[in-house]
């Protein structure tokens, strides 16, 4: 009997008691920080290390670096950047955009990337994923599902946010989980950039299918969202990631600390 | 400028963060390209990265255990400072090991695998709780309830005299800190833990 339950009480409690994460998120385009909304870049910004040196000061858990015009272009520019900001920000770095073969992937890892996230190579091949799992395991892994609604449905896009794959987001996530990944970043396009709030129903539809720590992103911008996703997921979501709220100043990490800490989200 | 720090490389993966954050304190710091000068530093890595398999095959393809195993039997002054994978290769074997490779030993006992309702890997951020040992507690008090950074599927569970620090959840403990003489093991990642992390590795260097 006692092993059952003390079994039983683990499998409860390591998921709860793991700190809830938020992640701050850049969308770079030519060296750039972008303000985005509903995935299209619409203003240039200050260069990613003057917001991840302001988001560390003020102790942000990760970053995550979206080189978002890399995959239209089959390449992704961010590796001198990352060095650089390696050798002053020691948190984890999830970085993206333009990764689509293992040669991408080593070199990402090599210029000091703790972590990196696909979604358009997932989209033509899922064996990437499969691949990068295997030989850096699967927490160095991380699908970036990027969602649009088309009426009752949640569909999967690529480049950015631009191209209709006509495969189902749940279906994606269940590939993805399926060839090893280690995490789901899941973005609403439609909802990114409003700070109306996340895509719930998405969430709600998508909770089910979850084996993989979950983080929730697109449409953060009030300190109730959190309790929002939280419910909308049964307290499964891991973390979140925002942009709009720092470029803009609308809150400070420390504002979205202590509302954590008030409403018994572990931090 | 302060003593020379050298991290080992199995060639697994990125190197890069654990050299910047000891650059980042003012130490020297090399990777380790010749294995016969292994007494020149005052701290040897053995970083985070990697499966326990292919680590023990690059320190037994290398004739590193029997270097290692010299430095911590009988050079004290030089500290080896373990992350992660690197904490757990000096217990004595893992569930992670398909070959039932054999650990270094130094810390007694078998690094088992998580068992939860996610897939592994444990990936985030959790307190420390100091350890209940008298010779070591007062020591080590700064670790109480720093925040650090773990990601890890395998977790070990180490005696209670060598253990400085753990991680609860709920009423499952596992270490985050173990000291053997001259070992040092840490289950998270100073390097990506953020202020607390970079605190907590000077702390290591310097002492």
């Amino acid at each position: 009997m006692g092993i059952k339950v003390s079994y039983l009480e683990i499998k409860y409690f390591l998921k709860l008691s793991l700190n809830f994460r938020l992640i701050g998120r850049l969308d770079i385009k030519s060296k750039k920080v972008v303000r985005t909304y509903q995935k299209e870049g619409f203003k240039f910004l200050e260069d990613p290390l003057f917001y991840a040196q302001k988001l560390y000061n003020q102790g942000i858990d990760e970053l995550i670096f979206d080189d978002i015009v890399a995959s239209l272009y089959e390449r992704n520019s961010l590796s001198s950047e990352i060095t650089e900001l390696s050798k002053k920000i020691f948190i984890p770095f999830t970085v993206g955009g333009g990764i689509r073969n293992i040669d991408n992937a080593t070199a990402a890892f090599e210029k000091g990337a703790d972590k990196i996230f696909v979604n358009t190579a997932a989209i033509k091949n899922i064996d990437i994923i499969k691949l990068i799992s295997n030989k850096f395991g699967t927490q160095s892994i991380a699908l970036s599902a990027q969602a649009k609604k088309h009426e009752n449905k949640w569909i999967a896009y690529y480049d950015n946010g631009r191209e209709n794959s006509g495969i189902e987001i749940k279906d994606l996530i269940i590939r993805a989980q399926d060839n090893g990944v280690g995490e789901i970043i899941l973005q609403s396009i439609d909802y990114q950039g409003t700070k109306k709030g996340f895509d719930y129903n998405l969430f709600e539809d998508i909770n089910n299918i979850i084996t993989v720590p979950l983080i929730a992103s697109g449409g953060f911008g009030k300190l109730d969202h959190i309790d929002k996703i939280m419910k909308a997921t049964s307290n499964k979501v891991s973390g979140i990631a925002f942009a709009n709220i720092f470029l803009e100043d609308i809150m400070s990490i420390n504002e979205l600390n202590e509302y954590c800490l008030n409403n018994n989200f572990l931090r | 400028m302060k003593n020379l720090v050298g991290i080992l490389n199995y060639r697994l993966g990125n190197l890069l963060s654990i050299k910047s954050a000891i650059e980042y304190l003012n130490y020297r710091c090399k990777i380790i390209d010749n294995l016969n000068n292994l007494e020149d530093f005052s701290c040897i890595i053995f970083p985070g990265v990697g499966a326990f398999d292919q680590a023990i095959n690059y320190i037994d393809s290398n004739d590193i255990r029997e270097k290692i195993l010299y430095i911590f039997k009988k050079k004290k002054n030089i500290k080896i400072l373990g992350i992660c994978l690197g904490m757990q290769i000096a217990f004595d074997k893992s569930e992670e090991s398909v070959v039932k490779s054999k650990g270094l030993g130094i810390f007694s006992g078998c690094v088992k695998k998580f068992n939860y309702e996610l897939k592994p890997p444990l990936n985030g951020w959790a307190k420390l709780k100091l350890s209940n040992n008298s010779e070591t507690k007062n020591k080590y008090s700064f670790l109480q309830d720093k925040r650090v950074y773990f990601t890890h599927s395998y977790y070990c569970q180490t005696e209670k005299r060598d253990e400085i620090a753990y991680i609860k959840h709920n009423n499952f403990m596992y270490s985050a800190l173990t000291i053997k003489d001259n070992f040092i093991g840490l289950q998270f990642h100073p390097e990506k833990s953020g202020p607390a992390g970079i605190e907590i590795l000077e702390q290591i260097l310097s002492n």
